[in-house]
């Protein structure tokens, strides 16, 4: 059992990170996982400054304990901050705990369910790892942040929770990361683009979301090669409508991801498909794009079978997350031109 | 509660003879007791079986009526007397007097305690109110009778020592001629399949999940410019058009309706769409995808929501529902691409 650590110790990491030209303001931790407003109803912000953000690539565990790497381009004092966050908050403060909890649910479920996670739903690293390395993959994507198409640490925005109406990361003039507004009680951060696989791989938990992406799927029309993605935020901006990237290379066709289904935007994201199938000069996008659709519904109908005669909490939440994504995956209606 | 009827002695062998006697004819086949309970099988298994029952033996469901607990023939009922008096003694003895009662009670009886949000559920968005709501002797007698029909002509019948052959998703199929009949290798049980069935159909009527390569529509009504296509769930209904059979359609000013409307078929992925695409061309309306897209989710929408609500739930009946969602969701997921039915035959008007 973690307690959440004593308000003089989240007053001192404060005073730190705010020293190091952080912001918060009207904010305190909420419990050993989560923030909240000081004063409810206020404004609350949060603003991390570039060097307080730490890639991903740059965080390394040594004998349990998390560190920046040697090397990195962090400074002496941010070093020392990051440590003693983690040390005390973030990690050693029941980031640990938490991930473990969520790798043990995992390795309880019976290994042929396991390998279909780990291949089809994307899930090897939670479910193939040594359990050890599997607790530290887990913890760090669960409190990543992506922030200009990277994988950034951002020490107390991390702590707080996702909720399905949570606010979106901003930025402001100087660069900094900000998440800011209004709440009567705990700040949430979104969830993003994902869908609710995706909130699932990466949180564990399953919730509803209106859209759906397409899984990994590669298929052959004639002697071209089309390969769909799960790059959910590897995407453009046309005519308002976030567009994953196409490229090519030899004939052959890649997409970053597809959206298969949208409660909003039902006619979208067969929209999108034609639109991107023409710049490719593939014909015959109607039942291709049927075939990606049977193909996704295929692999989460067997999934949901698999489970069937399973029992657990884990089980629960699989089964929860399949029906979320069939019913997202389920509006899929028409077609739009773009 | 429904009185038992105590089922009559009356051996097998001396009932196959007066059935023989009759017009029937019953090769191979002995009584036994598989998987599903009483049923038929193959006395030989190598063997081929043969099961006619002739069309003097083929009861209508509107001519059979139960009085004090036994399953009569209505005094209406267009039928010769040995055949009246062959019919309600095979029934006691073989048919709702033997296991036939109780398979059947305990069906309504498990479905009367499910959960009532799953029952609430299974009579607004599945049609199974007559198998859940008034006198519950009634539902009982209605469903022996819709478990044990099959189709002949324009109506449904029961048919004497077939319809004690349990459903099978590869079981015979039953021919229509001048008699209705089952024949082929059955290896061990011999089983019969529906035709025009799937996974929520052979579930209202027998109560377990089965795979089936089809799914059809629950009944909606959508609108495509200016008209309305009411969709039923009538599958008995439908007219050939080359090798595909098709639904009914009628059409008036304002109105298409089509008696039923395939969502998904295993060995025919793009026929579908592509009935819908032609029918509807065929009266003027261009612009059927988004109609049938609607259409699909609609469907998708209900079985996920039945899944949804038993997810708190267990038991084998909840086990059973579930799986029907699921084999339902997988069939209607067999709809890939369309492709054109062949014209459909001139009228003589038009020749």
């Amino acid at each position: 059992m973690v307690e959440p650590p004593a308000a003089s110790e989240w007053g001192d990491l404060l005073s730190e990170f705010r020293a190091r030209g952080g912001v918060a303001d009207n904010v305190e931790q909420a419990g050993v996982r989560g923030l909240r407003a000081c004063e409810p109803g206020k404004p609350f912000l949060l603003r991390v400054p570039a060097n307080l953000r730490f890639p991903l690539g740059d965080i390394e565990f040594v004998a349990d304990a998390i560190r920046i790497r040697a090397g990195a381009g962090a400074g002496d004092a941010e070093r020392q901050f990051f440590e003693r966050y983690q040390d005390l908050i973030s990690w050693g403060g029941g980031g640990r705990l938490e991930s473990a909890a969520l790798v043990s649910l995992y390795d309880a479920l019976p290994p042929e369910l396991r390998t279909s996670l780990a291949g089809v739903f994307g899930m090897r690293e939670l479910v193939e790892d040594g359990n050890a390395e599997s607790i530290r993959r887990q913890f760090l994507r669960n409190r990543m942040i992506y922030w200009n198409n990277k994988q950034i640490f951002a020490p107390i925005v991390e702590l707080a929770r996702r909720g399905e109406n949570g606010i979106p990361i901003s930025s402001d003039q100087h660069g900094s990361l900000v998440l800011e507004g209004r709440t009567d009680g705990e700040i949430f951060l979104t969830y993003g683009p994902h869908d609710s696989l995706g909130i699932f791989r990466r949180h564990g938990v399953a919730v509803a979301r209106p859209h759906a992406f397409s899984l990994p799927f590669t298929t052959k029309i004639g002697s071209m090669g089309l390969s769909i993605g799960r790059n959910v935020t590897a995407r453009r901006e046309r005519d308002g409508v976030a567009m994953p990237l196409l490229s090519s290379q030899s004939g052959d066709h890649y997409l970053s991801h597809l959206m298969v289904g949208n409660a909003k935007f039902p006619r979208l994201s067969r929209g999108i498909f034609e639109a991107l199938m023409r710049e490719a000069g593939i014909a015959d996008s109607a039942q291709l794009f049927d075939r990606v659709m049977h193909f996704n519904r295929g692999r989460f109908l067997q999934l949901l079978g698999a489970l069937e005669p399973l029992r657990g909490d884990m089980v629960a939440r699989l089964r929860s997350m399949v029906l979320f994504q069939l019913e997202a995956l389920s509006h899929c209606v028409g077609t739009c031109e773009l | 509660m429904e009185q038992g009827t105590p089922s009559q002695p009356w051996h097998w062998n001396e009932m196959l003879e007066e059935f023989c006697a009759l017009g029937g004819a019953a090769k191979n086949i002995v009584p036994g007791s598989g998987r599903s309970g009483a049923g038929l099988f193959a006395n030989k298994p190598l063997d081929e079986v043969l099961l006619r029952v002739p069309r003097n033996l083929l009861l209508r469901l509107d001519d059979i009526e139960f009085i004090d607990g036994q399953s009569r023939v209505r005094e209406t009922a267009r039928i010769s007397e040995s055949e009246r008096r062959f019919f309600e003694r095979y029934q006691a003895a073989f048919s709702w007097g033997a296991e036939g009662r109780a398979k059947t009670v305990a069906f309504i009886t498990a479905l009367e305690a499910l959960p009532a949000e799953i029952r609430e559920l299974l009579i607004a968005d599945f049609a199974m109110g007559y198998l859940l709501e008034g006198d519950q002797t009634r539902r009982i007698q209605i469903q022996f009778l819709a478990s044990r029909a099959v189709r002949w002509q324009d109506g449904r019948v029961i048919a004497p020592v077939l319809e004690l052959a349990n459903f099978g998703v590869d079981g015979l199929r039953c021919e229509r001629g001048l008699h209705l009949q089952i024949q082929g290798y059955a290896h061990e049980e011999v089983t019969i399949r529906h035709v025009a069935e799937d996974a929520c159909a052979t579930f209202s009527r027998i109560g377990a999940a089965y795979r089936q390569p089809v799914a059809f529509s629950f009944p909606i009504t959508v609108r495509i410019e200016d008209r309305e296509i009411v969709i039923g769930r009538n599958t008995g209904e439908g007219v050939m058009r080359g090798r595909d059979r098709v639904p009914a359609m009628t059409v008036d000013d304002h109105r298409i309706t089509l008696s039923h409307l395939m969502l998904g078929h295993g060995k025919n992925p793009r026929l579908p769409r592509g009935t819908f695409r032609t029918l509807l061309r065929e009266v003027g309306l261009s612009n059927a995808d988004g109609a049938f897209d609607r259409i699909v989710r609609f469907n998708a929408l209900k079985l996920i929501g039945l899944l949804k609500a038993l997810e708190p739930h267990e038991g084998p009946l909840i086990a059973a529902l579930r799986a029907m969602a699921r084999y339902q969701l997988e069939a209607m997921n067999d709809c890939v691409g369309s492709r054109d039915l062949a014209p459909a035959a001139l009228s003589t008007g038009e020749l």
